[in-house]
């Protein structure tokens, strides 16, 4: 067989039609400003027809303006990963979907306060507050929730139990499920929330932490709460490998007692594809009951939308970006996340009943069981981001290893030094 | 073969000696501009390749050496020498990340080419059904990394998990374990699913290679009064020998590079437990935001590749002459 | 092809009885390989079928309704579709490129004479058989950041193609070695031009081992994931590792649609590999790659 050249140009021929394929779906050179918007809200996200309803709303009403939305789904981790090194490569999306204080600090977002000052006093001053870093606001509060226990009332039921208020009632749950081979919780997802529930329940937890002093009496007192859990043997005992995803499996399958997230869980876990229809109503909200009475819930803004510091020069790219931003925060799109999504903004909107629903509406009321709502601090701004990311995996990975508290709580407070 | 030429990594400049084989090979008045032609038809050739490989593998590399004498933050960085490599040499999770590599390297070296040599042995001596079975031996092979990690996923779950479900039905439940957290035990599981499916890869090499060992050879030690587990390892392996150490040096460069299994499986932890090199890399760059370290663990990786591979040519090149002498 | 058309050890000494004790220990042996090659294959099959509450009830048991709605959601929901279409292109794309460069190079390496210069860029290019992708790929999502290809198929394809040049090369020119000149200066005195000899002759006469480092190439690229992950997030450029990953963020906590998403995955490969099982262990094993 040797190539004739009618052989030799047709296979040319058919590999530069290939060729032209991927070229078919890319941009379209046109003169108009380009944005681009990535996000992991899509698919079966509880957020995505808000998400929907906004990009058509947006390109609707700016026709001047080329919207690009990369959806991807993957989860936060994954995508969180991929940001960053699309951000260090020198890249990256105009509006960032999800940033924290790990994207402040190297410089990656755009400084917003002067452009938001002409939008009024639209945010909640608390949600707000979680996006600002030495006084200057680098992101918008795009979700913003209480975080309540959620509860398996069936399997409390069974064990004769109801929800507990105080630590001695949770610890006795406890000890019931255990008898029936249930795991009360596991650590990826309440551990975090557990932590910080039973730190923030003390009054001199934000002086430490603005003191910086990782390995005083209030963390002290955190973690000996999770060692006494884990040494109860409530955790599952595959606990420490375990997904996100995996314990919101077991949970919605009856082999959880309770679980912790925010809003969006409702839609994403609670009635979702897939899920038993009736797991919505065998669920009950309550803040955590942590020690000496104190019965504090966080108010978290979980996704802080920015913008890309690289648009910081581009005058047409800029406005646009702005203008998507105001939408998204506009008062029309957050009465559509709590009606829609089930996931509040930290924008001001009244949460009735009618609107939000009968589960939405419970979840985000179990704000009056408690005795105190906290927010975790700015100052010093990496400690969010720090110990969510790096220093709480090691600190239950060590309590894994069976380390004694002094041992976890040195191994949390060395990578929070690093 | 024309004179002189080793098969073994083509590094050896040919010896001169007869039919040079050059094409347009010779020497007349203008042979000069005859030699700048040909010059410029070599380059053409040469080009798009050189190309290629200088932009894309060659400069990536020099930045990643440059990025490894850097501290970053965000986009800016500081020029900071060896520093990045002193702490590299102190770091414990380099070398657990190294040790897990190695422990890839033993799985494959100690259990999956033995056994693809005596699968393979084995299928030659059923013609029969030999690619009946060849093809199912390759399945695992076909799906990919990222597939057949999440699927091991499925197998190592605590409940619901098929490994645990295996043990419990046979009544060993006291061998039930965190398959991807235990330390001592994580370390090897995410080592196994690479290993498992590379067998039938390697199957269909060794039953290449064993089918041009002459039948003859087994008839006549088969009068002596051998049986078949010693034809497998006086004619067999003596006859593959050169495709054996082959497939060894191709093990030695997928355990160094092993990165998949671990990072799908458990992303390197619990605690780093399970990091390869390259997830270790990957990690101190995005997820620790030091990508100046995390380019200097690259290159230490990049290093231990080149003194390995440089390492076993050497080893090669020896054996080859020693079995020469023979 | 292959030996043994009798038993190993057929001398008139073993008796029937060790003969047949032996064969059946190999195929025992043989049966319980391919057992642990497949099964796992079946079992995720037979998972994808279940509700999530039967898999944690009865892992082993076979699905008590045939939960077909599975794959749908699998398929929806995990985009699966464009992965496979960016697959197929990345992989055809960057075998033509990756071949034709490679056997150009090759050629010029194996054929041409063009003084010391040849030694020391074959030096140059062999280098590359070192370079492991951790050391390259940040640089690379710069690179392609830069020209604006990043998130594209052209990234990829380009960067599958440089990988292979120096294994490629070295392969071809290894095969052209052994080649007899006698074709190719029979062409130069019928007054062929290099290119045409290169084309007409020398290409043709490498079809084995083109076709070997081809089943390589597609085995390789199809599967590969490190490069493939940081470099494509959209579904313009996602190939099918990078979906078959994000499978599990877009049908997070539905473990059994997520080993749909797994099965859809898996089988067509394994058709493939039926189908073209000939050609493919031809390929694997031809060329000079044996002895």
């Amino acid at each position: 067989m040797t190539l004739n050249r009618r052989q030799f140009l047709s296979g040319a021929l058919s590999t530069a039609l290939l060729a032209a394929l991927p070229g078919c779906g890319r941009r379209p050179a046109t003169g108009k400003v380009r944005l681009t918007y990535n996000t992991f809200w899509t698919g079966l996200d509880a957020h995505t027809s808000v998400m929907d309803w906004m990009y058509r709303t947006f390109r609707k009403r700016h026709p001047d303006i080329e919207f690009e939305v990369v959806q991807s789904a993957g989860g936060a981790q994954d995508n969180g990963q991929k940001l960053m090194a699309e951000l260090a490569a020198g890249g990256g999306p105009d509006v960032l979907h999800d940033t924290t204080y790990d994207h402040v600090r190297p410089g990656y977002c755009l400084d917003l306060t002067d452009h938001i000052a002409a939008w009024g006093d639209r945010f909640y001053s608390e949600a707000l507050a979680s996006c600002t870093w030495d006084g200057r606001v680098s992101s918008l509060p795009t979700e913003y929730s209480m975080v309540p226990c959620i509860w398996n009332t069936r399997l409390l039921h069974d064990v004769g139990e109801d929800v507990p208020a105080t630590f001695e009632d949770y610890m006795r749950v406890g000890r019931a499920l255990k008898k029936k081979g249930i795991a009360l919780t596991a650590t990826e997802v309440a551990g975090g929330h557990i932590f910080f529930s039973v730190l923030f329940g003390q009054a001199d937890a934000v002086q430490a932490i603005a003191l910086e002093e990782w390995e005083s009496e209030p963390f002290r007192r955190a973690v000996e709460v999770l060692k006494e859990i884990r040494d109860a043997g409530f955790l599952p005992k595959n606990d420490i490998e375990m997904l996100f995803a995996n314990g919101a499996s077991l949970f919605q399958n009856d082999r959880l007692g309770h679980y912790m997230n925010g809003a969006w869980t409702l839609m994403n876990e609670i009635t979702s594809l897939g899920v038993d229809p009736a797991l919505r109503d065998r669920v009950a909200f309550a803040p955590f009951p942590a020690v000496d009475g104190a019965r504090p819930i966080r108010a978290w803004v979980a996704t802080k939308t920015a913008l890309n510091a690289q648009i910081a020069n581009d005058k047409p790219k800029l406005t646009a970006a702005l203008a998507f931003l105001e939408l998204f925060t506009s008062k029309e799109a957050a009465k559509l996340f709590i009606s829609d999504a089930h996931s509040p903004e930290g924008v001001r909107y009244e949460l009735t009943r009618q609107l939000a629903g009968p589960l939405l509406y419970a979840f985000m009321n179990s704000r009056t069981q408690a005795t105190s709502v906290f927010t975790l601090p700015n100052n010093p701004g990496y400690f969010g981001e720090q110990s969510q990311s790096r220093a709480l995996p090691d600190l239950f990975a060590s309590l894994d290893e069976g380390a004694t508290v002094k041992q976890a709580l040195s191994v949390f407070a060395e990578v929070l030094r690093s | 073969m024309s004179g002189g030429e080793r098969m073994n990594g083509g590094m050896e400049e040919r010896t001169r000696g007869e039919h040079e084989g050059r094409l347009l090979v010779r020497s007349s008045p203008g042979a000069r501009r005859r030699h700048r032609i040909r010059l410029l038809y070599a380059l053409a050739f040469l080009s798009p390749g050189l190309a290629l490989y200088s932009a894309l593998i060659l400069y990536p590399t020099a930045q990643s050496i440059g990025y490894s004498f850097q501290d970053y933050l965000g986009l800016k960085s500081r020029f900071i020498g060896i520093a990045n490599f002193v702490e590299l040499a102190r770091d414990r999770l380099v070398w657990i990340g190294a040790g897990n590599n190695l422990r890839v390297l033993f799985l494959l070296v100690v259990f999956q080419l033995p056994i693809a040599v005596v699968l393979a042995y084995m299928l030659s001596r059923k013609p029969k059904v030999a690619g009946f079975f060849r093809f199912l031996y390759f399945i695992p092979g076909l799906v990919g990394a990222a597939t057949m990690a999440l699927m091991w996923g499925f197998i190592y779950q605590q409940d619901g998990g098929l490994l645990n479900a295996l043990l419990k039905g046979v009544g060993l439940s006291g061998l039930v374990q965190p398959w991807l957290s235990r330390d001592g035990i994580v370390q090897w599981t995410v080592a196994i699913p690479g290993v498992y499916a590379g067998v039938g890869f390697m199957v269909i090499i060794y039953m290449a290679a064993i089918s041009e060992i002459p039948d003859a050879l087994y008839e006549a030690a088969s009068l002596d009064g051998a049986n078949g587990w010693q034809q497998l390892i006086h004619i067999t392996l003596p006859s593959i020998w050169g495709v054996y150490l082959m497939t060894n040096v191709l093990a030695v460069t997928d355990a160094l590079s092993a990165f998949v299994f671990p990072f799908i499986l458990t992303q390197g932890g619990p605690l780093h437990r399970t990091e390869t090199l390259t997830s270790y890399a990957v990690w101190q760059s995005f997820r620790n935001y030091r990508r100046g370290y995390g380019a200097a663990i690259a290159v230490f990786h990049f290093a231990i590749a080149v003194v390995a591979t440089l390492l076993i040519r050497r080893f090669a090149r020896r054996e080859r002459e020693e079995s020469k002498a023979l | 092809m292959y030996p043994g058309r009798g038993y190993p050890d057929s001398s008139p000494d073993r008796s029937a009885l060790v003969r047949s004790v032996n064969d059946s220990l190999v195929y025992i042996a043989l049966v319980a390989w391919a057992l642990v090659a497949a099964y796992p294959l079946v079992w995720m099959i037979s998972t994808s079928l279940k509700k999530d509450a039967e898999l944690y009830r009865s892992p082993f048991a076979l699905p008590e309704k045939l939960r077909w709605s599975n794959y749908v959601d699998a398929w929806v929901q995990g985009h699966l579709g464009p992965c496979v279409i960016n697959s197929i292109e990345v992989t055809l794309l960057s075998l033509v490129v990756a071949l034709s460069v490679s056997a150009a190079c090759a050629f010029a390496f194996s054929r041409l004479n063009f003084g010391p210069l040849k030694s020391f860029l074959w030096t140059y290019v062999m280098f590359g058989f070192l370079v492991p992708d951790s050391v390259r790929f940040f640089p690379l999502m710069v690179f392609f950041a830069k020209i604006k290809l990043f998130d594209s198929i052209w990234a990829l394809v380009l960067i599958y193609s440089a990988g292979a040049v120096p294994w490629n090369t070295f392969f071809l020119r290894a095969f052209m070695e052994k080649i007899p000149r006698d074709h190719e200066d029979a062409a130069v005195m019928d007054g062929a031009s290099i290119w045409q000899v290169f084309l007409h002759v020398t290409l043709p006469l490498s079809r084995a081992p083109l076709i070997t480092l081809a089943t390589f190439h597609v085995l390789g690229v199809w599967n590969e994931f490190l490069m493939a992950f940081f470099l494509t997030s959209s579904e313009s450029a996602r190939t099918l590792p990078v979906g078959v990953r994000m499978l599990t963020g877009a049908l997070a906590t539905n473990q059994t649609a997520i080993a749909a998403g797994l099965v859809i995955v898996m089988i067509p490969m394994a058709l493939f590999f039926v189908l073209l099982q000939r050609h493919i262990v031809k390929g694997l094993t031809a060329g000079s790659f044996v002895g």
